[in-house]
């Protein structure tokens, strides 16, 4: 029920507000500061808070991506070089982990394409051709 | 003469020219739009000129919600379940899905039945509080369950008291359907809708060949797929016991109930897909043949034209229905 309403806040009226100031990205354990690491590569992996892009980075380097946002909402983003998955969050229903990883050899066939959606906490990874 | 003959055939070319790819003046480009409806993650991937397409298709979405949730004050589905045995006025869309609900009931001896809510509200597969309701709470709700006692006169619809409707398994399917409709009305023609389970494609990919759709391994984790599937612009339903579920005391509770135990089915099965032009019919047969099992359930999908299924067991053995294999990756 709870995610029912921040959803309908997600996809109704709140979209398109700001993101938030004070959100926390950290990449590979340091706090990001704003550099793209690696530009170019054919696929990249792009994360989005609230539908505003926070980062985007090579899908083929290995890097670590989280989000911590200042209600402590956080998640945390795995790639491998190989897959990417939401390796870890503490939101209350753990479908972004469940959906599992993406990699090139399963990108088309996923049923939600390159997404892992946090939904709770309205974080989003799509894996995408640049 | 001959020359006339000439100049039709020449416009003809021309025409034809014109609409292959090379020609369209725009390039279209995949882009994609995410939202949460009926508990649903929904993404839409289309090759448009203009995201705003999809925007506007989510929000379609948003309409049917408020129509079809069984939890939103004033939904149609709320009204008929609250209205106390009282006849109650409903949208067209209601009607229609209650109409083919109705057919699979018939159809699959009501494993399927839309008036599951007052057993499917026991049970919490999403939560992780891995609950198991109390066998005679159960025994008492499942009861409750029948699709008979559902009485439409024009767009009136009663239910008696103390009964209650949940589209769950068949609404997504329908909106799956619309939102499709309402892309194709405004000329897409290339794309891959996802609404849980069921994908829905418009037509085929850019390139002229088919979508692909993983079956998941039932031993595997999330994104490991042990068939793909084709989909040239129809529909593609899954249902699995891996989707959504609890452990407890040792025994793995599945999400796919039983309306006539109340029970998640216990069979040979791991996942049904089915292959049909309608999502709607899609989804309310995937768990109805799923609930049937292999033998009966593929009988039942035999019955209907142009659809297919394929079964997925437990012990990894698969089998499809006669033209199945047209929709599968070698």
């Amino acid at each position: 029920m709870i995610a029912l309403l921040l959803a309908l806040c997600l996809l109704g009226g709140c979209r398109g507000s700001a993101p938030k100031g004070d959100t926390q990205v950290l990449l590979d354990g340091r706090p990001w500061d704003g550099a793209k690491p690696g530009e170019g590569g054919d696929l990249r992996v792009y994360v989005t808070l609230d539908g505003a892009e926070l980062i985007d980075l090579p899908f083929d380097e290995p890097h670590t991506v989280e989000i911590i946002q200042p209600d402590g909402a956080k998640n945390t983003v795995s790639l491998t070089g190989e897959a990417v998955t939401m390796a870890s969050a503490n939101c209350e229903n753990q479908d972004c982990v469940h959906m599992g990883e993406v990699t090139r050899d399963n990108l088309e066939l996923r049923v939600m394409g390159g997404f892992i959606i946090c939904l709770p906490h309205k974080v989003s990874v799509e894996v995408r051709g640049s | 003469m001959k020359n006339t003959r000439f100049l039709a055939i020449l416009t003809a070319l021309l025409m034809l020219l014109s609409t292959l790819p090379g020609c369209a003046a725009p390039e279209k480009e995949k882009k994609s739009s995410v939202g949460f409806y009926l508990d649903t993650v929904i993404t839409l991937t289309a090759y448009v000129d203009d995201q705003a397409v999809l925007e506007d298709a989510l929000k379609e979405c948003g309409r049917y919600e408020r129509m079809l949730s069984r939890t939103i004050e004033g939904s149609d589905v709320w009204n008929i379940n609250h209205a106390n045995g009282q006849p109650v006025e409903v949208s067209d869309d209601t009607l229609a899905i209650l109409d083919v609900a109705r057919q699979v009931s018939e159809r699959s001896e009501g494993t399927f039945d839309v008036t599951i809510a007052p057993v499917s509200t026991m049970w919490d597969f999403t939560s992780g509080a891995a609950v198991v309701p109390d066998a005679k709470d159960i025994e008492a709700a499942a009861e409750r369950v029948d699709y008979s006692q559902v009485t439409i006169d024009g767009n009136s619809v009663t239910l008696p008291a103390g009964m209650m409707i949940d589209l769950g398994g068949i609404a997504k399917g329908y909106i799956a359907d619309a939102v499709k409709g309402y892309l194709m009305e405004r000329g897409v023609e290339s794309a891959i809708l996802s609404f849980g389970g069921n994908i829905v494609a418009i037509g085929l990919k850019p390139d002229g060949s088919p979508w692909k759709v993983g079956i998941q391994d039932i031993d595997e984790p999330t994104g490991n797929y042990m068939l793909v599937a084709l989909n040239r612009g129809g529909s593609t339903v899954t249902s699995g016991i891996y989707e959504r579920g609890f452990e407890a005391d040792g025994v793995y509770y599945h999400h796919i109930l039983d309306a006539k135990t109340g029970w998640p089915v216990q069979n040979e099965l791991a996942s049904v897909t089915i292959f049909s032009e309608s999502s709607m019919w899609g989804d309310a047969l995937a768990t109805a043949a799923f609930a049937l099992g292999t033998e009966a359930g593929t009988a039942l999908i035999e019955s209907l034209p142009d659809i297919e299924a394929v079964f997925i067991a437990r012990d990894r053995s698969v089998s499809y229905t006669s033209g199945a294999k047209d929709y599968m990756v070698e």
